[in-house]
This record gives structure tokens, C-alpha cells and sequence, in this order.
């Protein structure tokens, strides 16, 4: 079966990049993440509570749905398919620290799952589709386009958002694609490795 | 919609490591949860679910708790297929859990403790021909990996794929739970009056899905159908009307063709918090289950996270086959505001139809329908 890519959208060393234009760049003081959603004009405070790997998710989640015509779509049409290697570790490390200072932090113990992500996005998006947080090695576009056609095959999706979120401290990368079951632009894993690595 | 098959159980939890062991502990209302003093430091009452020491084998690829229990089920599954066929590019290791080797999470320098490595050892200890997936999607992640399975199946990724749940106890886990205030003070009592929180247990078990019938030695039942859906409504909070996991069980049911008097055994997550069971209860009366017979597993091993999904399906397609659903351990006068026919001792299923369904933090919801094979 063929799949097919609406928008796709990288976030990576101080870079945004939207269908292979740049969009913007981190030039001011302010923390990468926080300076994009500046740029974008969002006003969305539960931003601040999140952690930075449901900020980059989210943020990256933001950009690509705005173009790519959602209105077409049910509220349970889009799934939400999200992968890293490290799930929530940053996060978890924070949370360790906190327990071993003397007081556990229940709000930072929220965020040590990975797919929190994802329902921040469900929950932005008012998206009651199906969700998954894979973890891999390292970027698996294979492994992603597989689950957007078993969800396709098994008419539990017509669009899905993939993506690839993962944070090191204050290094982000982020990739994120809405993939289509029906559309002009073919997408297949090697194209979409192509896109991942920016060639 | 083609075939898909399951079977090939495997089980390593506190009440032991064979499936019919453990399910006949289970029908004698044995708890494999205990009270230990301060456990892994943390300062709770709160029961909890340990695997004994001797029952997880130690001769595997390290000194790690999680992968030698996730090893000993791979093996034992395995056992029981006519071949290994996870050495060949047509067999997939899925492997499901919240928090993988989050008991090094003391030593950031260890390079086991990302959980992109966990399958890495798997793969190379079994030669395994594709790398493992690892599916971490908070507690529904054992159900979703049923259901990505069968999905991976039906679109011809694989022919067969084990399915693998594992998270162990640890400071991590307890202390954060601990934190929320979601531990019972005692033991779990789902659906019941009284319930004031969770025990966390700590399990491994193994299914495996195959478009071929032929490759099981012993029995095995059939995977209908299945789907997930998404709150849209709080990160660590089920929502009060149930719109998940209602969405997840409708879906399921429609692509079945089935209706909801036709479920003869729901197994549902049931984890003895107050909001948890009072949504499910909202989302089975929306579903039209309120007469199927339910029960929670809960109370016998405690609740095991990424494994809940995998060995809690293993012992309700058990307790299919022997005609003999287990009690909701640890209920015993109603306590959620919508009817549900609780299972209160040792009973038949109403007909060959199993569902499964649970719910987890991030607003996540999923639900799995079997038939008796």
C-alpha cells in the first residue's frame, strides 16, 4: 500500500526547519524550546509545566498539524505515533534526584513515561485517535511507516503523526511527520530516512 | 479480516512460573502480594508483588533483574512453538514495559539503563533476526502490544510475534506512586467500597500471535480485534465520563461485528483507585457490559505495569479455556456509582468471547477482544 506525506518538520540544533525551509533559528536568550514558542505565537500556559521531552514533542506536534489540513479528519482519525531511545530518561534522572534530595516530586514522577507526550498532544488537539511510544535505537523509519499501515490497513487511522523526540539536555531532535493513507507526496522508509537526515 | 492465533503462554510473577500453577494459586484465592517492611527504602504499607528469587533463572547475558525474566519467558514461549521462528526475518520480539532496567537508575553511566538497549540484549542472546520493538505506552503498553501485533500481522510485516510484558518493582516506581498517594495502605481491593489505592507487583509473561495455527504444540485461542483512543483530557487523570476507553471498547466491538451482550468475560484494569475503577465502571455501563462478567486480577500479583496487559489477557484466555473465571480478589461490597456484575467466586464465561481492556496516565485507553480457540 502506498502512504503519502502532508507536512513533515525537523527540530534540531537550534534550527526549525518546515518541509525542508528553514522557519526559524535560536537567536535569543532564551531557552531553544521556549524561543519557538515565542516564534509561533502560541498562548498555551500548560506548556510550562512540561517537561522538555513534552515540550519538544508538543512543540514540534504544533507546527506540523497547523499545515496539514486536520479539519478534513474526525476527532478519532488521527493517530499519534511517537518514538526516541532514551523514553523519558532525562526526566526520570530529574525525578531520581528529587526522591534522593528528601522530597519525591509528584509533578516531575508524572512526566517519567514517555507517552505523556502524546497526551498532551490528544489533549491540545482534542485527538481521541489511537496513540503509541515506540522506543528504538536510533531513528526507525521503517518500524514508523509499518505501524502507519497496519493502522491504515486496519481503518483505525486515516492520518498519522510520527515523529522521533529526543532531548539530551539542550540538545533536541525532533522530527515529526503527518502521514496520509490518501495523497500526492509518496512517502516510503527510505524517503523518510532521507528527510531525517536532511538529504 | 484474516486469522490471527495466540498462544504459547509464558509467566514469571509472585505466585509462580507456570501458567496453570499460577491460575490454579489464583482459583484457591492465593495473593502473591506481601507486606514488606519499608520496601526498596520507601516508607509505605502498601503490599507489594515480588517474584521469589529462585524462580528467575540467572544464567542469562547479565546480572539484570528485568532481562532475565523477559529471557525466561522468550525461552518458555518458545518451548512451546513447534520452531524458533524468531530467527528468521518473518518473526518479531515485541517487548512492552514502562520503565525497563529503571533499577540502575543510580549509575547514569550504565549502559543498560536507556531503554533503547533493553531489546539489543534480547536480539543478541537469541540471535533474534529482526531487532526487538519496544512498545512504552504507560500501563496499556502489554494490551497495545497485543493489538500492534495483530495489526503488524493482518498487514503482512510478520508472520509471527512474540509478545514480551516486564517492569519490575523498584524505589523508582514505588516512591513516585507513593508520591501521587495511589498506594493502598494495605492490599487493592477493586471495586469495592473500600479501596484506597494500588500494590505494584512485578511480572513478565509471554504470548505469541501467528498467522499459522500449526506452529503451537498445545492450544490456542484467536485474537478478534482491537483499538486504543485517547482521553483528550488530563495527563494523569482518567476522565469522568470514560470517553477512552469507551471509544476503545465500541471500535473493538464494531470491527467484530459483535454486540455487547455477545462478551461472555471482561477482564478489566481495575486498579483500586477511587477514579480509575469509578471511570471504568462510567465506560462499561456506556458500553453496554454492565451484566458481562468482570473481574480484576489486581489483588493476585499486584499491578504490574507493562506487563499488566500480557499476563493479565494470559490468564483470562486460562480461565476460558478451563471454563473457570477467577473472583475479584479483595471485593467485597460495591463501591462504584454504575452497575457491574463483579465476578465473586469461581464461575463459567457467558460465551467464547474474552474482552480485555485498560487504561493508564497520559489518557491512554485500549481494549482486545479473543475467542475461545
Amino acid at each position: 500500500m502506498s502512504l503519502f506525506l502532508k507536512t513533515y518538520c525537523q527540530i534540531k540544533e537550534g534550527e526549525v526547519h518546515i518541509n525542508g525551509e528553514l522557519f526559524c533559528q535560536h537567536m535569543d536568550e532564551d531557552p531553544f524550546l521556549r524561543s519557538i514558542y515565542k516564534h509561533i505565537g502560541l498562548t498555551y500556559p500548560k506548556f510550562f509545566k512540561m517537561d522538555a521531552l513534552s515540550q519538544l514533542g508538543f512543540l514540534g506536534a504544533e507546527m506540523t498539524i497547523m499545515r496539514s489540513e486536520m479539519e478534513q479528519y474526525a476527532d478519532d482519525e488521527v493517530a499519534v505515533i511517537y518514538s526516541n531511545r532514551s523514553s523519558s530518561l532525562q526526566t526520570d534522572q530529574q525525578y531520581y534526584q528529587s526522591l534522593k534530595s528528601g522530597i519525591a516530586s509528584p509533578s516531575l514522577f508524572v512526566y517519567t513515561l514517555p507517552n505523556i507526550v502524546v497526551g498532551e498532544i490528544c489533549i491540545r488537539h482534542k485527538l481521541f485517535g489511537e496513540n503509541n511510544f515506540l522506543i528504538t535505537e536510533r531513528f526507525d523509519a521503517k518500524q514508523l511507516i509499518d505501524q502507519c499501515e497496519a493502522l491504515f490497513q486496519d481503518e483505525a487511522a486515516k492520518a498519522v503523526l510520527i515523529a522521533w523526540t529526543e532531548v539530551n539536555g539542550e540538545e533536541h531532535d525532533g522530527f515529526f511527520a503527518f502521514v496520509t493513507a490518501s495523497g500526492m507526496n509518496e512517502v516510503t522508509p527510505e524517503s523518510l530516512t532521507d528527510l531525517y537526515l536532511g538529504r | 479480516m484474516s486469522e490471527v492465533f495466540i498462544g504459547a503462554k509464558s509467566v514469571l510473577c509472585p505466585l509462580g512460573d507456570t501458567p496453570s500453577k499460577v491460575y490454579e494459586a489464583m482459583l484457591n484465592g492465593e495473593s502473591g502480594l506481601n507486606a514488606v517492611e519499608k520496601p526498596f527504602g520507601v516508607d509505605t504499607t502498601s503490599q507489594i508483588g515480588l517474584i521469589p528469587d529462585h524462580l528467575i533463572p540467572q544464567e542469562h547475558m547479565d546480572s539484570l533483574r528485568l532481562t532475565n525474566m523477559l529471557a525466561a519467558c522468550y525461552e518458555r514461549s518458545v518451548r512451546k512453538l513447534r520452531f524458533d521462528t524468531f530467527q528468521d526475518k518473518g518473526g518479531l520480539v515485541i517487548i512492552c514495559t514502562t520503565k525497563g532496567n529503571i533499577d540502575k537508575i543510580g549509575q547514569p553511566d550504565d549502559p543498560r539503563l536507556p531503554l533503547g538497549r533493553l531489546g539489543r540484549f534480547l536480539q543478541q542472546s537469541f540471535d533474534l533476526a529482526n531487532d526487538p520493538m519496544i512498545i512504552s505506552n504507560a500501563c496499556i503498553s502489554g494490551v497495545l502490544g497485543i493489538i500492534t501485533a495483530a495489526r503488524l500481522i493482518r498487514a503482512g510485516k510478520y508472520d509471527h510475534i512474540m509478545v514480551l510484558g516486564g517492569d519490575i518493582v523498584s524505589e523508582f516506581t514505588l516512591s513516585g506512586f507513593a508520591s501521587l498517594h495511589a498506594l493502598t495502605d494495605d492490599v487493592c481491593k477493586p471495586y469495592d467500597k473500600n479501596r484506597t489505592g494500588i500494590n505494584l507487583g512485578e511480572a513478565a509473561a509471554g504470548l505469541v500471535l501467528s498467522n499459522d495455527e500449526t506452529i503451537f504444540k498445545g492450544t490456542c485461542d484467536e485474537y478478534i480485534s482491537g483499538a486504543s483512543s485517547n482521553d483528550a483530557n488530563h495527563i494523569s487523570g482518567p476522565s469522568r465520563t470514560g470517553e477512552g476507553l469507551y471509544r476503545s471498547i465500541d471500535r473493538t466491538l464494531k470491527l467484530a461485528s459483535i454486540s455487547p451482550k455477545q462478551v461472555g468475560y471482561l477482564s478489566a484494569h481495575g486498579t483500586g483507585t477511587s477514579f480509575n475503577d469509578e471511570m471504568e465502571s462510567i465506560a462499561f455501563e456506556r458500553s453496554g457490559l454492565s451484566e458481562t462478567p468482570v473481574n480484576s486480577m489486581k489483588g493476585y500479583f499486584g499491578h504490574t505495569l507493562g506487563a499488566a496487559g500480557i499476563i493479565e489477557t494470559l490468564f483470562g484466555l486460562e480461565g476460558m479455556k478451563r471454563n473457570q473465571l477467577v473472583a475479584s480478589l479483595g471485593f467485597e461490597e460495591m463501591g462504584v456509582s454504575r452497575p457491574l456484575n463483579i465476578i465473586t467466586q469461581t464461575t463459567a464465561p457467558s460465551s467464547e468471547y474474552f474482552l480485555k481492556t485498560a487504561s493508564g496516565f497520559g489518557g491512554c485507553n485500549a481494549a482486545a477482544l479473543f475467542k475461545l480457540g
